[in-house]
């Protein structure tokens, strides 16, 4: 059974002058602990694509079911609480919370859980830390941090409440090609050491062909 | 909380005029606002040595008036009538009759100087109602109250003024021209006890019984008053039932000669006492009284809270991204609305205890808060157990909650409400 699902996704953007169709029919299975990336032409939907995977947006049309459960008819609460469950985010521009330091950025999954002392969720953000190397930084706050180091704390947001679905829109594309061989490289390591499900936007192709399936769109549509 | 208090430090560096302007917003308005409870509740608050006004009642004035209403009379009202309306009633535990009103005396001691010193005439039992702490001697005894001796009790500074040192029993003085001696000595109070504040306390003596020549009034009218120490649990409307039947009484005897009583709902709490008109004719209208310091207190409480609620909002404008974020990793909603109120209600308590600090410091030192409270160009200072209490906190902490609660919901709510994609995408 696939671990992300859509079936007949539609997104229409309606604003007072214009409608935008974003995307259009889209059907898509992800499988569990695959690492899919999506390519396209700017403004094609791959974002918008992302969003609604993330459960961030609610499509026009189509149902999205992620882990075999149907989203649809979620309230905000319960997507609230699967997003934080199941579900990590990387930006492209890191969106890192700028008054807080580096393990408070960390920790942010873990205070909306219940059930873990503020002892725990210190444990596990040393953890992750220690994993993506970060610790020697880890009271500093985002501004005093290079771009790469931001994407590696950013990461470690992504995965420090163990989702099984990582979704990053283009983690590389404000980032020198060097820092961004190296997110690479730890999205692959936690796509293999964890098993985590990562879909990927990217507009590099090198990058894409290092991933299992690429996942081509053109004007909201899948056209390989 | 610890990220709370973060946050806040994080959003003063970044944004320090926003975040300056909303702190001295808040201060401004507890302060304002404290000072408009202080000094509403100093009239009302017990303290030496009017400790007992949960239980005091006072009755003064009279009013009587012709039955086809052509003719009112009002005013102080005499020892023969204060004595038949308040003496001996039920649920009454101490009795004092008294001057209405307290008045200037020249003194002088043994020290060269001639000064001023505010004046009561009371007896025995006052001492009894009120706690004036004896530092030197005694109080009067009822006999010597009841009769014509001439001896006086004095406060702490007039007893310094008058002979260079604080025990003076038992030296002469000069009130009023005439020779008294000081049989005891009690600390200073503020002029704010209304009731009992005084210098110099006289006996009161043995009035005249007024005789069937007099006219109405010299019979009826004077300027005597009567304070009264209600019983534990006793209600005081049981007390006014009671003056009011007496009432009744007096106008048997006042209907032949052409008159009738006006009953003006006393003895007077200190609720009604510490009201700014309180007349002879008049019966004191403490309900409308109350809606218009709710209606000021409502005020005082709103308009800052809009202010600060637009402050907040740009506060939080330079936050949208961060809360799509935090919305990202499931914080949902409702947590976004009390994170906010809770990091907002913080800056407010911060803001609020400066503000109360100035308050007490303001009420303590700028005596023209209470111009309309005072006797005679005294010099007012209130006690500090009136204007710092636990009471004066209990306000301040939820003047700031309320205050908190009324800026931060909106912004708060709107927050919640950003779709969270398009707050991620914040420019
Ligand atoms: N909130 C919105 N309101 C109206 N139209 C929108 C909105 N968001 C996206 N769109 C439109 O939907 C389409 C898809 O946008 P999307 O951001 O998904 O593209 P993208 O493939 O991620 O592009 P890029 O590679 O530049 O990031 C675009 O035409 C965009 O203009
Ligand atoms: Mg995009």
């Amino acid at each position: 059974m696939p671990i992300i699902s859509l079936s007949g996704i539609e997104k229409v953007y309606r604003t007072k002058e214009i409608e935008t169709t974003a995307l259009e029919n889209v059907n898509l299975d992800v499988n569990q602990g695959e690492f899919v990336s999506i390519m396209g032409p700017s403004g094609c939907g791959k974002s918008t694509l992302l969003n609604i995977i993330g459960l961030l947006d609610k499509p026009t049309k189509g149902t999205v079911t992620l882990l075999g459960q149907s989203c649809d008819g979620l309230t905000d609460r319960q997507l609230s609480h699967f997003r934080n469950a199941n579900l990590g985010f990387v930006f492209q521009s890191f969106h890192l919370i700028p008054s807080l330091d580096v393990a408070a950025n960390v920790e942010l999954p873990l205070i909306y859980r219940s059930g873990l002392s503020a002892r725990q969720r210190k444990e596990r953000v040393e953890q992750v830390l220690e994993r993506l190397e970060m610790t020697h930084r880890i009271h500093h706050l985002p501004s005093q941090l290079s771009g790469g180091q931001c994407q590696r704390v950013a990461i470690a947001r992504a995965i420090v409440g163990q989702p099984q679905i990582v979704l990053a829109d283009e983690p590389t594309g404000n980032l020198d090609s060097k820092m961004g061989a190296e997110v690479m490289g730890l999205l692959h390591r936690l796509n293999k050491e964890d098993g985590t499900t990562i879909v990927m936007v990217t507009h590099n192709e090198a990058q894409a062909m290092e991933t299992d399936r690429i996942v081509r769109f053109f004007d909201g549509r899948i056209i390989g | 909380m610890k990220q709370k208090i973060r946050q806040i430090i994080y959003d003063m560096r970044r944004q320090p005029l926003i975040s300056g302007v909303t702190f001295i917003a808040t201060v401004m308005s507890v302060f304002l606002f404290m000072i408009v409870a202080i000094t509403s509740r100093v009239k009302t608050v017990p303290f030496a040595p009017e400790s007992c006004r949960d239980r005091l009642m006072v009755g003064r004035y009279f009013n009587i008036k012709e039955p086809n209403g052509n003719s009112d009379n009002s005013g102080g009202a005499s020892y023969y009538v204060i004595k038949q309306l308040y003496d001996g009633l039920e649920g009454v535990e101490q009795t004092s009759f008294m001057s209405q009103d307290s008045y200037n005396v020249p003194v002088h001691g043994t020290e060269n100087e001639t000064f001023q010193a505010t004046a009561r005439t009371v007896d025995a039992a006052f001492f009894k109602i009120f706690d004036h702490e004896l530092i030197a001697g005694r109080y009067f005894t009822a006999a010597e109250s009841a009769s014509d001796l001439p001896v006086v009790v004095i406060s702490e500074s007039t007893a310094r003024k008058a002979f260079g040192k604080a025990d003076a029993t038992g030296m002469p003085i000069t009130l009023n021209h005439k020779k008294y001696t000081v049989i005891g000595v009690v600390k200073d109070t503020s002029a704010l006890a209304t009731t009992a504040h005084g210098d110099v306390f006289f006996t009161f003596g043995t009035p005249a019984t007024p005789a069937q020549s007099d006219d109405i009034w010299s019979i009826y009218f004077g300027g005597v008053a009567a304070a009264l120490l209600v019983k534990d649990g006793v209600d005081f409307q049981s007390i006014r039932d009671q003056v009011k039947a007496r009432y009744a009484n007096l106008d048997t005897e006042l209907k032949p000669q052409g008159w009738e009583t006006v009953y003006h709902e006393s003895p007077y709490d200190q609720e009604v006492l510490a009201m700014n008109i309180v007349g002879s004719n008049v019966t004191p209208d403490t309900s409308g009284d109350r809606k218009m310091r709710y209606v000021l207190y409502a005020i005082l409480l709103i308009v800052p809270a809009i202010n600060l609620s637009n402050l907040l909002h740009s506060r939080m404008h330079k936050r949208i991204t961060e809360i799509g974020v935090r919305r990202a990793f499931g914080c949902t909603r409702s947590r976004i609305i009390t994170d906010i109120i809770w990091e907002n209600f913080l800056i407010t308590l911060v803001g609020g205890l400066v503000g109360v600090a100035l308050g007490v410091i303001f009420a303590m030192t700028y005596s023209g808060l209470y111009e309309n409270m005072r006797t005679f160009g005294t010099e007012v200072t209130p006690a500090i157990s009136s204007v710092l209490n636990w009471g004066t906190i209990l306000i301040a902490v939820a003047v700031c909650f309320v205050l908190n609660i009324i800026s931060a919901s909106i912004p708060a709510w709107q927050a919640s409400r950003l779709n969270p994609v398009e707050a991620i995408n914040n420019k």
